[in-house]
This record gives C-alpha cells, sequence and structure tokens, in this order.
C-alpha cells in the first residue's frame, strides 16, 4: 500500500492561478436614478436576497439607544398586523429577514426561497413603512434589554470595551456614551416613531437585489419600494451632525477597571488611524494583519504560542466615514496583562523597526489574496463585499486598488507605514478583571 | 435537491467524498476523524481537543502548519464535539494538492514534543475559562451534562470535566491517544470544489494512501439508562437573574424518530413566532430569553429548554410555565399549520447552507459518519413525513418530569435585579 516513490519533504507545486476576476453588482437603471439600486443576477440557489440601506445609524439619533430599539421593534407588528401574526406569515414562508443599526448607517435585510418571495416581500416592505411599535411588545423589549444588560455587565470584556470607547471619544461624542438600565427605561414610544420618520424614509436609501432571478423582479420591487417608503424625511444628512465630522485624538494610556471574581483579565486596545478612503488605508490593513489578523500573526506566535498567556489574540480594523479604529483585543491569564501588554507593545515597535523578512511578506500576501479570493466567491458574499464598500461611497475601483497594493507595496513601506501609525507611545488600553 | 458527489474508498479505509462544483474558485478541504471526546478515559478527560490542537504543531515533513496554509492563501481551523473531530481548510481551487500533502503530512506524521505540549495545555486551560468561568453562566454546560447522564461518556463536556486533567495529560498518554485513533480507516475526507475525481483520486492516493490503518473496530460505549426521578441542581451565587436548564434524554441522529424530536423544538423555539418565545418572552414575559433545542449527539442526547427569568419573575413560576408549554405539545400535538412552517423554515436553511461549499463537504463527511452521505438529500423527505400526531407521541414520551434534569441559577438576595 505504501508509496514509497513520494518525496513527502518536497512541496508540491499549485495548478497554474488564473488572474482574479470578479462579477460585480450592475446598476438599474441610469447611475443617478433615486434610490440607487444594483443587481446581481447569479446564484446557484433559488434564493434571493434584497438587501436595503439608509444613510444614517445610531450616531446621528436625537434620543439614546432609539434607532436599536426601533430597528428592533420593526419585526414586532405593524399597523395591520400583530407581532403575532407578521412573526407568524414570516416564519410560515421560510423569510428571513434582519433589522440592524449600526453606528452610521441603518439596513434591512431579506433572503427567502425565491418560490415565496411574493408572500414575504409585502410583509418585509410593510414592516419597515408601517411598524406598529406597540406599547406592549416594546414594554416586553426593554425588559429583555435591561436583563441582558444586567448579564453582559459581569463580563470583562464588556467592561473593559466601554471602557475603552470613553478612552477613545471626546464626551459629547455620541459613541462615548455608555447605556445602563435606566437608558432603556427612559424609551417610550414616541422615541420610536420619531427615529422612524427620521431615518427610513426613501431618501438616501441604496437597494442591493441578487439572485438567479433578481433580473426579473426588479421593475416590480421598485415600484414597491417608490409607494411604500415616506417620501420626506427630518434632515439627517451626515453633515447637519457637524460634530461627528471631528477625528477623535485620544490622549494614551491604560485604565483598569476591578472585576474581583473575574478568573481572568479582558484587554482591549486601540489606535485612531485614517478612514477607508484614505490611500493609506491598503497598507495599513496589511499591517494589521501582519501584527494580529491571522492565525500566524506576530501576536497570536507571541502570546499564544509561545507564551501561553491566552486562548487567542486577535488586531482588526473598524471603520467610520471620517476615521478607523486598529483593536487589539484578547482575554489573558490573571496577572499576566502587563507581560502582555509589554509584548504586544513590542511587537508594534518591532514592525516600524525590522524589515519583514521576504518570506513573511510572501505568506501574508498569499494570505491576503486567498482572503480577497473568497471574500469574492458567490454571489452572497460578492452583495457582502459591495455593500463593506457602498457604505463608504467606494466602488469596485477599490478593490482593485487593493490588489495592487498588495503585489506592489514593500517591506520598507509597510515598516515606515508602522513606524508612522504604530506607536506603542500612542496606544489607549484598558483592561478588566481581577486585581493582581 | 440534490448533492451530486462521488465516493471512493483507498485500500486504507479513508473515505473521500468529492462534490464537483463549477461555479466556485475556492476549494473546501473537510477531514472528519471519527474521535470526540466520548472516546476518552473518565480519569482523563479532554484530551480529544487537546490533541485538536497539538495537531496544529507542525509535522515530520511540514515543519509550520499554518504557514504552510497562510503561504497558499488557506483559512484553516478546526473543532472537536463529543462524537468527532474535524479539520477544514478553504484555498484558492489551484492549491488542492498542497492542502493533501499538507493534511496528510499531519494525520501521518505529526511532530508532537513537550514543549508544544506544555504550551497547548496552557492555552486549553485559557480557553477552559473563557468558555466556561470567565462569564455568568457559563459552567451551565459541564453541570447539566454532569446531572443529566450517570455512565455515558457524553457527561463530560469537549473541553474536559475538569482543568487538572489537562494540566496533568502526559506525552506519552497524548501519543497513545493518536495511535489508537488517528488513523485513514477513521477518517472521512470530504472536498468541494472544480475538480475531476480522477485527479483528486490520483493525489488523495498519494498522499494518504500510505498511512497506515488502525484496523480498530468502533468501541460501543456505554448505554444511559433511563432515568427514574426528577434530577435537580441549583447553584446560588452572584448570578444577575435566575436561569434554568431542563435537558430531557432523546434518540441519538440516527435514530428514525430524531426528526420528531427535532421539530418539537422547532416548534417551540424556531424563530420569532414559535411558541415559547411569542408565549414566554413575550405575550407573557416570564423570560428575557428562552430557547429550546436538540443536542443532536450521534448517541442518545438530549433535548433542552434553558433561559434567563424576567425581572421580577420567579425561578419557581417560569419553570411552571415552560412545564405548561411542554404538556401543551404533549397533550395536543403541535397543528399542521404550525409544522408547515417550521418545514419551509428548514427547506430554506438547508438550501442556505447549499451556497457554501465548505458547509457540503463537512456535511457530506457528517452524514457518511452517521450512516451514508447519501442521507444528506433525504434529510428534508425525513421532516417532511413526520406527522403532528408523531411529533404529540414524541413529547409525551420524552417531556414528563420523572425524565427530567433540571439546573437551575440562583442570584444571592443582594445581586438579583428580578
Amino acid at each position: 500500500m505504501a508509496n514509497s516513490a513520494i518525496q513527502r519533504s518536497r512541496r508540491p507545486l499549485p495548478e497554474e492561478t488564473v488572474p482574479l476576476t470578479w462579477d460585480w453588482p450592475q446598476p438599474w437603471g441610469h447611475s443617478d436614478s433615486r434610490p440607487k439600486i444594483v443587481v446581481l443576477n447569479q446564484g446557484n440557489e433559488p434564493l434571493i436576497r434584497i438587501d436595503i440601506q439608509w444613510n444614517h445609524g445610531f450616531w446621528f439619533e436625537q434620543n439614546f439607544l432609539s434607532t436599536r430599539l426601533m430597528t428592533r421593534m420593526l419585526s414586532e407588528g405593524t399597523l395591520q398586523r400583530s407581532a403575532s401574526e407578521w412573526t407568524s406569515e414570516v416564519d410560515r414562508w421560510g423569510g428571513q429577514i434582519r433589522f440592524s443599526s449600526e453606528a452610521e448607517h441603518t439596513s434591512a435585510t431579506l433572503l427567502v426561497l425565491d418560490r415565496f418571495l411574493p408572500q414575504v416581500w409585502p410583509l418585509f416592505l410593510e414592516a419597515i413603512s408601517e411598524p406598529a411599535f406597540r406599547p406592549e411588545e416594546l414594554q416586553s423589549i426593554l425588559r429583555s434589554k435591561i436583563q441582558h444588560w444586567h448579564i453582559e455587565s459581569q463580563k470583562p470584556s464588556f467592561l473593559a470595551g466601554r471602557q475603552l470607547r470613553q478612552l477613545l471619544y471626546p464626551s459629547f461624542h455620541p459613541e462615548s456614551r455608555l447605556s445602563s438600565p435606566a437608558d432603556y427605561k427612559a424609551i417610550t414610544r414616541e422615541h420610536l416613531l420619531e427615529a422612524h420618520s427620521q431615518l427610513l424614509s426613501s431618501n438616501g436609501i441604496s437597494v442591493s437585489v441578487c439572485g438567479p432571478q433578481a433580473n426579473q423582479y426588479v421593475p416590480g420591487l421598485i415600484s414597491d419600494l417608490q409607494r411604500s417608503l415616506p417620501k420626506t424625511a427630518v434632515d439627517s444628512t451626515p453633515g447637519s451632525h457637524l460634530h461627528l465630522k471631528e477625528i477623535p485624538s485620544p490622549s494614551p494610556s491604560v485604565v483598569f477597571v476591578p472585576k474581583a471574581d473575574a478568573m481572568q483579565v479582558s484587554l482591549r486596545a486601540a489606535l485612531v488611524w485614517p478612514p477607508k478612503t484614505d490611500p493609506l488605508y491598503h497598507g495599513l490593513k496589511i499591517l494589521v494583519t501582519v501584527l494580529g489578523g491571522y492565525f500566524g500573526s506576530r501576536l497570536m506566535q507571541n502570546l499564544r504560542e509561545d507564551l501561553g498567556l491566552t486562548y487567542g489574540v486577535g488586531a482588526r480594523l473598524r471603520s467610520y466615514r471620517n476615521h478607523s479604529l486598529m483593536t487589539i483585543q484578547s482575554e489573558l491569564s490573571a496577572g499576566s496583562e502587563g507581560l502582555a501588554l509589554e509584548q504586544i507593545r513590542f511587537e508594534m515597535d518591532r514592525l516600524g523597526q525590522e524589515l519583514l523578512s521576504e518570506q513573511e511578506w510572501g505568506r501574508v500576501r498569499s494570505y491576503l489574496k486567498g482572503q480577497l479570493m473568497a471574500g469574492l466567491d458567490g454571489s452572497l458574499a460578492l452583495i457582502d463585499r459591495y455593500w463593506d464598500l457602498e457604505s463608504y461611497d467606494l466602488g469596485e475601483d477599490y478593490l482593485h486598488e487593493y490588489l495592487r497594493t498588495l503585489n506592489e507595496i514593500s517591506p520598507a513601506t509597510l515598516m515606515e507605514l508602522a513606524a508612522q501609525f504604530l506607536q506603542p507611545n500612542r496606544l489607549v488600553v484598558a483592561t478588566a478583571g481581577p486585581s493582581a | 435537491m440534490k448533492t451530486n458527489f462521488e465516493r471512493r474508498v483507498l485500500p486504507n479505509g479513508l473515505t473521500l467524498l468529492l462534490r464537483r462544483d463549477d461555479q466556485t474558485r475556492m476549494g473546501c478541504l473537510n477531514l472528519m476523524v471519527r474521535v470526540g471526546s466520548r472516546d476518552e478515559n473518565p480519569d482523563q478527560t479532554g484530551f480529544a481537543h487537546l490533541f485538536e490542537h497539538l495537531m496544529f504543531s507542525g509535522s515530520k515533513h511540514v515543519p509550520s502548519y499554518d504557514q504552510v496554509a497562510q503561504s497558499m492563501g488557506a483559512e484553516n481551523n478546526a473543532f472537536t464535539s463529543n462524537d468527532l473531530t474535524n479539520y477544514y481548510l478553504t484555498f484558492p481551487a489551484p492549491q488542492l494538492e498542497v492542502a493533501l500533502w499538507l493534511e496528510s503530512d499531519r494525520m501521518g506524521f505529526p511532530l508532537i514534543d513537550q514543549k508544544a505540549l506544555d504550551t497547548q495545555k496552557q492555552v486549553v486551560v485559557e480557553e477552559f475559562k473563557e468558555r466556561y468561568l470567565n462569564q455568568p453562566y457559563g459552567d451551565a454546560w459541564l453541570e447539566l451534562r454532569d446531572l443529566a447522564y450517570q455512565v455515558h461518556p457524553y457527561r463530560w463536556a469537549t473541553i474536559g470535566k475538569e482543568i487538572s486533567h489537562i494540566e496533568q495529560a502526559t506525552l506519552e498518554q497524548v501519543q497513545s491517544f493518536r495511535r489508537r485513533f488517528y488513523a485513514p480507516d477513521q477518517m472521512i475526507l470530504g472536498i468541494n470544489g472544480p475538480y475531476d475525481l480522477p485527479q483528486v483520486e490520483e493525489w488523495v492516493t498519494r498522499w494518504f494512501g500510505d498511512l497506515e490503518p488502525s484496523g480498530a473496530v468502533r468501541p460501543s460505549y456505554t448505554v444511559e439508562p433511563q432515568p427514574t426521578g426528577i434530577r435537580r441542581r441549583e447553584k446560588n451565587g452572584a448570578y444577575p437573574a435566575p436561569a434554568l436548564y431542563m435537558a430531557f434524554p432523546m434518540p441519538g441522529r440516527a435514530s428514525e424518530d430524531y426528526h420528531a424530536c427535532d421539530l418539537i423544538t422547532d416548534v417551540l423555539s424556531r424563530g420569532q413566532s414559535s411558541r415559547l418565545f411569542r408565549g414566554l418572552v413575550m405575550d407573557r414575559p416570564m423570560f428575557s430569553d428562552l430557547n429550546a433545542y436538540v443536542t443532536g449527539d450521534m448517541d442518545p442526547g438530549l433535548l433542552v429548554v434553558s433561559g434567563h427569568c424576567a425581572q421580577g419573575i420567579s425561578i419557581d413560576d417560569a419553570e411552571n410555565a415552560v412545564w405548561e408549554e411542554l404538556y401543551k405539545i404533549a397533550n395536543h400535538g403541535p397543528s399542521q399549520d404550525e409544522l408547515n412552517k417550521s418545514l419551509n423554515q428548514i427547506e430554506a436553511s438547508l438550501v442556505m447552507g447549499r451556497t457554501n461549499g465548505l458547509n457540503v463537504a463537512m456535511n457530506l463527511c457528517y452524514f457518511e459518519y452517521l450512516s451514508q452521505a447519501e442521507d444528506l438529500d433525504r434529510e428534508i423527505e425525513a421532516y417532511r413525513k413526520v406527522t403532528p400526531e408523531r411529533v404529540r407521541a414524541m413529547a409525551e414520551l420524552l417531556l414528563k418530569p420523572e425524565r427530567a434534569s433540571i439546573l437551575r441559577y440562583l442570584p444571592n438576595e443582594q445581586d438579583n435585579h428580578g
């Protein structure tokens, strides 16, 4: 049975690689038509996915928590149907409907078997355009949210994450405001109605339709959308919220939140970086991958594989319109946070002092190209990538530029970027756990 | 729905399942090993999972698994359950032979030394703390398994019964575990991607063909006796709210009754219109969250109902409210309309699952381990054959107080936000 001829120590050669190309959602109608609609007429399975995104999120709300609770309450009944009737109908046809509110965007997603679109699409529109926000359901949701808050507040990761937000953002910024049970108790139906009329109009929306039969559905969907969504809205364009244009500039700090009964220390750290639209962003994305963005990263190798201090440590980028955050997070063995932070700073500093070896850079480049290819494989993945970019008014060119950067950027440029942006003495750090 | 795949079994017992998918440019390799925590010695628990960690420590001809995986643009990981250990890779399609070389080397020639063992023991101990000890109710499954099982190895969790078992693991014990379970006749290899069978078969034979089979016969596991009375356990402490976990023994995944049991929990808890969510979270708020689910284990498993009590609701009242719902389905069953709703939801989930090549490869391996991969395509039929009366009868059989294991978390007075 043994195949004695094979030489295991010789890595086989891959088959020939074809250049990376992809389909991209195409605009429907004129490029300046409103609402902006794109279509991806693709997919192997009999599914259709429709996404609607509004150009505002909870950073723009007038009453704290009202946007997040408003989107949660969209699936709790309409003027025509009780919560029980609406959810029963959606579930009956196997529809998956998700409403979510992010800092700068609000979105609604419908995923359903093709053959049930006629039944589920009207329910989706009804929830967006005619929500009831009945007080009984609101009270149940608020009670659940408060209970959830109490449970989460026992976790060191929750405490460290909140502390970090307060360190990063000035007190007038919505991101620095921390929720409490009293904030939930203060929410009323009127707050939700106000958030709804402010955010969910037909103004400033973008739509995508994706599926093997997408083209045939679009004309009907457009007319339904135009008929259903309210036309006017309070002006809540980003430009009217001037305080959000200010880029946070936190002071470097390390703050510890005691949690005496915890068994580990939660560490959250961050740096404020340029936004996704900045030409340097591609290089920074590569840098954060080297530092802590994949299994073989510097931080994983150091803190987990060499020192055994943690089950996992990661660095990632979180994007906003006018800045991004480079964040580092880990749950650490109690008492090891000092050593861990020392090693995190060491690895940040090292990237700005030493060139990446050709071997390591080749590995990271291949890994990121594989990630890019996987992220563009299949219609549902493509639509996710589309929204990753559309949210920042970026288009397909961004991907070509990223690929070009991956192919052309040098270790010397990456070292320069690290020296400029990965400064250990700028790090903002929050930890929570038992005292040393 | 038909998943077109082909099967080959190598002379050394390795089973290959290939699903050709010309719509993707990514390859997926899933390698399932027929070993899980149920195969562990009661005094050395957590070994299957610890060994999964050690399989990333390099092999004889590939000193760093991760470095090679990353250099081929792959994403990889693994997980361990009570029944199996599963390794997977996704990569640009032209890299398939490299993936097979990489995977076969660690399966046949892993390098596990004292340093690797010491490091991974520390890492797993931190994982134990992070997942099970460092958050409220994190130990629920450690407690519930111990309560619901008395003799079957499902009585401990995959992470292990206690931290000391991991800390005390020796190199010799770990090597012995490998010799016993990591052999090609204990493995199922699933591949999804734009590949021809003859080429794939040639590569698989080249890289896996010289691994020696163990010839091991599948062990039979101690049969858990049917419970004869209600089992209760209460934990008092600084919990933010009372919490309830109720577990009932149920048939294993391959049983013809499995789908009816799964439908019990779908009717109770799948979707926002389900009985428990609508009834006991929203309309009559006894819980802030409440779920019902089956563990889906290969040997007889558990049907579980769990949730956190709403503010101001006592644990006794909350538990009584759950019993009312359980009696209702045991006495009257679901309506045909409720069942149809669950069936449409299941069909949608199965179709959505098919859009992911790794998911397809993993499911093919799982059904092959369970019985035969062809059963993957029979799932929706198996669910559609279940009648409302069958669901009712199973609920009546299973959901009795004398079969229940009930774990309750009770906050200290000063910590109770309820």
